[in-house]
C-alpha cells in the first residue's frame, strides 16, 4: 500500500513540488499580476467605450473602438476565464497529490512510531525550550518508574523534574550538550527497590535542520546490564589470569634460584669429592660420583629450558616489522660450523616480512633448522625453507630429508622433555620443539609436521601476515608484566 | 701491590649456605694474595659487622664484601642499599655472587649500586675459575680506597 502511495507521490509533476516550495508564491503573484493587469485593461476599455458611446454624438471611430474594446474585454475575460479552469485543475491535481503524500506521510509515520515502539531502548526528543517532542513507551515506563511520572509531549522536563533527587540540573545539562550539537554517551546505574542494579548506555545526538542547526534532541538508553555483568566475568578472569601468570614468573623465579642451590651443593662438592680423594676411592666410587654430577647437570639443563619456555611469554617483546629473509640469513651464519661440519645443503625460496617478535622468530628458526642439522640421515643433509601465502597468514616449510618421524609420534615431539632416542644417540633435553610450539602460538600460528620415517621431515607453520597481524590484538598471556 | 700491604686483604662474606661459605672460603683461602675471610649468615648480623656493634665491635673494616642475595630476614638487597646508602660504608666494593639467574635480581642489584653481579655455576670448575676471577680482579688488579682505620 505505502509502496503504491509512495510511487504516486514521486510521479507528481514537478510543479506540484514548486506549489508547495517558495517557488510557488512566485507563480502566485505573476498569476495576481495577470488577473489584476487583465481586469485593469478591461475597466479601461468600458471606460473609453462608454465615453465614445455616450457622446452627444457617437461617432464611428467612437464605435469601432467601442466594439474593438468589448472584443478585447471578452478575448481577456476568456482567457482569463480559461486560465482561471486550467489553475483550478491543476490546484485540483495538487490536493489529490498532497491527500496522498499526507496519507504516506501518515503511514511513513506509523512505521516509524512502530520501529520506535518495537526497540528494546527507551528514546525520547526534546525541543529547544526542553520540552518532550516525542518518547517511546519503554521511555515512559523507564521514566515514570524512576521519576514517578509520565513524561507528557509539551511539558517540559524542568516542569517535571523538580525533585532534588532526580537531579534535575545534570539531566538538563546532558539535554543542553546535545541541543548544542555534541553527540555523546554515558553510562548511569539504577537502582531498583530490591537493590538490583541495571546499568544504561545513553547516547545523545543533537536533530537538526538541513542547514545543520540543532532544532531537538534525542536521547537512546539502552539497558547494558547483560553486556556489564559479562564485561565483570572477563574483568574477573583477567584477574585470575594475572595471579595465575604473577604465580607462573615466581615459579620461573623459583626454578632459577631456589632450584639451582641445592643443586649446585651437590654437584659441587660431589666434584669436590673426586678432586679431593682421588686414587683414595675405588673405580666404582668414581663412577657413582660421575652419575651423580652427571644428574645434578642435566637437572640444571632441565631447569634452564623450563626457565627458557617460560620466558617465551614473559620476556617475549612487541611485534615489530620482520623481514624473515634475513633472520634466516643470520641464523644460517651462526649454524655455519655445523652446516659445514656436516655437508648441508641449505635451500631458501622467497621468504616474506612480517609483524612479529624477532628474536623469537630467529629461535624458531635457529631450532628447526638446527633439528634438521641434528637428526640427519645417511645423506648430506638438504634442507629446503619455503613460505606461500594463504588467505590471512603465512604458510612456512621446513624440509629436511633426515631421519624422519614415525607419524604416531608427530604430535607427541612437541611436548616439552618427550625425546624420541637416547641422550647417547642424540644429545639435548628435548625443549627445541615445544619452544616452536610455544613462538609459533605466541604468534596466533600452527606448528606441525608431515613425515614418513627414513623419508625426512617437513615442519610446517603458519604466522599471520602483516596487515592481518596489526588487525589482531597481540596475544601476551594477559600482562605478564602487570 | 696493595696499599695495605703487610696486613691480609679483609673479606666479609654474607652467605647463609654453610656449603656455599665452604666452599668460597676453601677456594679463597687458597689465594696467593693474603686474606681474610669473615661470614656473616644474615642481613641483620652483616650490618650489625660492618657498623662494629656487638658482637663485632672488634671487627676490622672489610675491603672487599662478597654478597649473597637470598639470605633469610633481611636479604641481600636490603643490605646492599643499606652499604650503599651509608657514607662510611659506600665506598666499600660489594660483589653480589649468588645463584639467582634471574634478569630482575641482575639489574636490581646494579639499580642498587653493586660494583658487579656473577651467578654461581653448577659446575665446579667454572665455580673455582670464577672465585680465582674474582680474586685475580677485586684483589690484585683494582686499586682498593685506602682504609680508613
Amino acid at each position: 500500500m505505502t509502496k503504491n502511495y509512495h510511487s504516486l507521490l514521486l510521479s507528481a509533476p514537478k510543479w506540484i513540488t514548486h506549489l508547495a516550495s517558495d517557488h510557488g508564491a512566485g507563480i502566485r503573484n505573476k498569476q495576481q499580476l495577470f488577473w489584476i493587469s487583465g481586469a485593469f485593461l478591461t475597466l479601461l476599455c468600458v471606460l473609453i467605450a462608454g465615453y465614445l458611446h455616450f457622446r452627444p454624438r457617437p461617432s464611428t471611430l467612437g464605435i469601432m473602438l467601442c466594439d474593438s474594446a468589448s472584443v478585447v474585454c471578452l478575448m481577456t475575460l476568456s482567457i482569463s476565464s480559461f486560465r482561471l479552469r486550467k489553475e483550478i485543475e491543476k490546484r485540483k491535481t495538487a490536493q489529490y497529490y498532497l491527500r496522498l503524500a499526507y496519507a504516506a506521510l501518515e503511514l511513513g509515520n506509523r512505521h516509524l512510531n512502530g520501529i520506535l515502539e518495537s526497540t528494546p531502548d527507551a528514546i525520547a526528543a526534546v525541543d529547544l525550550e526542553l520540552q518532550w517532542v516525542a518518547c517511546n513507551a519503554k521511555y515512559s515506563t523507564d521514566f515514570k518508574q524512576k521519576h514517578g511520572v509520565h513524561p507528557e509531549i509539551g511539558a517540559g522536563l524542568d516542569e517535571v523534574l523538580t525533585n532534588p533527587a532526580d537531579q534535575p540540573g545534570q539531566a538538563i545539562a546532558l539535554w543542553r550538550r546535545a541541543l548544542a550539537g555534541e553527540i555523546f554517551s554515558i553510562t548511569d546505574v539504577h537502582k531498583d527497590a530490591s537493590g538490583a542494579e541495571t546499568f544504561y548506555e545513553i547516547r545523545y545526538y543533537p536533530i537538526t535542520d538541513r542547514e545543520g542547526t540543532p532544532i531537538a534532541a534525542c536521547q537512546i538508553a539502552r539497558d547494558i546490564s547483560e553486556r556489564k555483568r559479562y564485561e565483570n566475568i572477563l574483568l574477573r578472569q583477567s584477574d585470575e589470569l594475572r595471579r595465575s601468570n604473577a604465580e607462573l614468573e615466581q615459579f620461573a623465579y623459583v626454578a632459577s634460584h631456589d632450584l639451582q642451590e641445592p643443586l649446585r651443593m651437590v654437584a659441587s662438592y660431589m666434584q669436590l669429592l673426586s678432586e679431593r680423594y682421588n686414587g683414595q676411592l675405588d673405580a666404582k666410587a668414581d663412577k657413582y660420583i660421575a652419575y651423580a654430577v652427571d644428574g645434578a647437570r642435566r637437572m640444571q639443563m632441565l631447569i634452564n629450558d623450563l626457565l627458557a619456555l617460560s620466558r617465551v611469554n614473559s620476556r617475549g617483546s612487541e611485534p615489530s616489522s620482520v623481514d624473515c629473509q634475513k633472520v634466516v640469513r643470520q641464523v644460517l651464519h651462526d649454524l655455519e660450523p655445523t652446516i659445514r661440519d656436516c655437508n648441508a645443503i641449505v635451500e631458501v625460496a622467497a621468504l616474506p616480512t612480517l609483524l612479529a617478535d624477532e628474536q623469537q622468530i630467529a629461535q624458531l628458526f635457529q631450532n628447526l633448522i638446527g633439528n634438521a642439522l641434528k637428526f640427519r640421515g645417511e645423506h648430506s643433509p638438504l634442507i629446503q625453507l619455503s613460505a606461500e601465502s594463504e588467505e590471512g597468514h603465512w604458510l612456512f616449510r621446513v624440509r629436511d630429508n633426515g631421519i624422519g618421524i614415525e607419524p604416531e609420534y608427530a604430535e607427541r615431539i612437541f611436548v616439552i622433555f618427550q625425546r624420541l632416542h637416547s641422550r647417547e644417540k642424540y644429545s639435548g633435553t628435548g625443549i627445541g620443539l615445544a619452544i616452536c610450539k610455544k613462538i609459533v602460538e605466541r604468534h596466533q600460528g600452527r606448528i606441525w609436521v608431515e613425515s614418513q620415517p627414513g623419508a625426512g621431515a617437513t615442519f610446517l607453520f603458519t604466522l599471520p601476515s602483516a596487515v592481518n597481524r596489526a588487525q589482531t590484538q597481540w596475544q601476551e598471556a594477559a600482562a605478564t608484566c602487570a | 701491590m696493595r696499599v695495605t700491604s703487610g696486613s691480609p686483604i679483609e673479606i666479609l662474606l654474607i652467605e647463609d649456605n654453610p656449603g656455599d661459605v665452604e666452599l668460597t672460603r676453601d677456594m679463597v683461602e687458597k689465594s696467593k694474595v693474603r686474606n681474610v675471610v669473615n661470614n656473616v649468615s644474615d642481613g641483620i648480623q652483616a650490618m650489625a659487622y660492618l657498623r662494629r656493634k656487638a658482637p663485632y665491635g672488634n671487627a676490622k673494616r672489610p675491603d672487599l664484601i662478597l654478597l649473597d642475595l637470598n639470605l633469610p630476614g633481611k636479604d641481600g638487597r636490603a643490605i646492599l642499599s643499606e652499604i650503599k646508602e651509608d657514607a662510611q660504608l659506600k665506598d666499600i666494593p660489594v660483589v653480589v655472587l649468588t645463584s639467582s639467574e634471574a634478569e630482575t635480581d641482575v639489574l636490581r642489584s646494579y639499580q642498587l649500586h653493586a660494583n658487579c653481579y656473577i651467578s654461581k655455576p653448577v659446575d665446579l670448575a667454572k665455580f673455582t675459575n670464577i672465585i680465582r676471577s674474582i680474586e685475580d680482579f677485586w684483589l690484585t688488579v683494582v686499586k682498593l680506597p685506602r682504609r680508613s682505620c
